[in-house]
């Protein structure tokens, strides 16, 4: 396919050049999407790769290049999910990346990576799977991983070592530092300074010196001097994985142990009505050391809710507790009998939601898990 | 040799060429976050700007909780 244009990039193949623009708001940030879309085009360009000599990679944000990958859906897909799962799921996701990139670092066709502004973390490993990186002068090049307790997992340190040595390395990797393109030239990482916002010329300008050699000899050319350090990769994933999925050492949050509703004075009969007589909750001594203390304690399965009563109650309209029921229906009904307000609200990972008020106006969300 | 003086002038000069304000408008003690009103990737462009200006490099972590001109200064003074 010589033509795509994808959600996150697009590509076009033009004169033996492939021109491979990221586009993906904000900063190009390599999440699931992306990921899948350079699948694609890894796949086109092996297809294309006889009659091509070079590929541009290059981003159309203004923020920069890329700002690397996709902490976010990272971790928020890797939260729901159980220790075993979330293991399995970032080797999955880390895995596809180095084919991919790897695939880069290996083409018969030079690869070119046309940098301008932040060119971070993942978005730096994937200009180092290229040949020749061009950058302008306001670029700028970081590994920030280990300040989130991880390190680059895209294969970034064993290319940049085998690029540059160690020291270089240890300086970006230790102190999460961001170096400008200046010194990136300076230590051999960028191949060529570009004015602000001429990286992309430039790099059509060395493309076009490119495509007038032999490409076999191209490929022998790049074969003999870029080794693949395929064991090195493999040890880089393993320690990332561990990293991931490590539990913090010292503080952290276990568990939410109850969650605390206010109710105005003199409601306990009403409020039981509701808690109990609705939700379905069970009513729970209170321990003797608070007995002085104005609340109601309920609770069912894992769920602790305590009510406290205050005298200058308002209710709740916005904040929220929300929990996991079974029989989402039969709760309405009995809401609707009580004339207590209820809104559905869009599903979400599978759940249907619903929002209701207690007696009192407090806004507390539903969520059953809906039938597949 | 620049004095700190000189330092904070071209710094303030520097921000407010790349952000398009007068210069005039920028005091040294104005935290340009708020001033210039930029987040955090624009303050990336003008630490290259500044880095490239001077000669120096800025490493990130000596202009964390820096916010305001002067002590930017102060920072590139001691790279000088």
């Amino acid at each position: 396919m010589k033509n795509f244009t994808g959600q996150a990039l697009r590509w076009e193949w033009r004169d033996s050049v492939i021109e491979l623009t990221l586009d993906r708001a904000p900063a190009n940030e390599i999440g699931t999407l992306m990921l899948g879309e350079l699948e694609q085009f890894a796949a086109a360009a092996e297809k294309l790769a006889p009659e091509t000599s070079v590929c541009i990679i290059h981003s159309a944000r203004k923020p920069g290049f890329s700002a690397g990958a996709d902490l976010r859906e990272l971790y928020h897909g890797a939260a729901a999910l159980s220790e075993k799962d979330r293991v399995a799921g970032v080797r999955d996701f880390i895995e596809r990346i180095h084919t991919v990139l790897n695939y880069l670092d290996a083409a018969p066709f030079v690869t070119i990576a046309a940098v301008h502004g932040v060119c971070f973390g993942g978005g730096f490993e994937l200009a180092l799977a290229c040949d020749i990186i061009i950058a302008d002068k306001m670029a700028r090049f970081a590994f920030p991983e280990l300040r989130l307790g991880l390190i680059p997992g895209f294969g970034g340190i064993p290319r940049l070592k085998r690029d540059l040595g160690n020291a270089f390395v240890r300086d970006l990797l230790l102190t999460g530092r961001s170096v400008n393109a200046t010194r990136g030239q300076a230590v051999g990482l960028v191949a060529q300074l570009a004015a602000e916002g001429e990286a992309l010329r430039i790099a059509r300008g060395t493309a076009g010196q490119i495509t007038k050699f032999d490409a076999v000899t191209r490929a022998a050319a790049k074969k003999f001097i870029k080794p693949i350090p395929h064991e090195e990769f493999r040890r880089e994933i393993d320690l990332f994985c561990e990293l991931f999925t490590r539990p913090a050492v010292s503080m952290k949050l276990v568990a939410l142990d109850h969650v605390q509703i206010a109710v105005p004075p003199l409601s306990e009969d009403r409020a039981r009505g509701f808690y109990v007589g609705v939700l379905g909750l069970t009513e729970v001594e209170r321990p003797a050391a608070l007995e002085n203390r104005k609340s109601i304690w309920f609770t069912s399965g894992s769920i602790n809710l305590h009510l406290g009563v205050e005298a200058d109650f308002v209710p709740a309209k916005k904040a929220h507790p929300a929990f996991v029921v079974e029989g989402l229906d039969e709760i309405i009904a009995k809401c609707v009998k009580a004339h207590l307000p209820t809104r559905p609200d869009v599903p979400l990972n599978g759940f249907r939601r619903v929002h209701i008020c207690d007696p009192f106006g407090n806004r507390i969300e539903l969520m059953e898990k809906s039938a597949s | 040799m620049r004095t700190p003086e000189q330092t904070t002038q071209e710094v303030l000069e520097l921000a407010a060429t790349h952000f398009k304000v007068p210069a005039s408008s920028l005091l040294p003690t104005d935290d340009f976050f708020k001033k210039l009103g930029i987040d955090s990737l624009q303050a990336l462009e003008l630490l290259s700007r500044l880095e490239n200006h001077f000669g120096i490099e800025l490493p990130d972590y000596e202009v964390q909780g820096v916010s305001d001109f002067k002590t930017l200064a102060e920072r590139i003074q001691s790279r000088l």
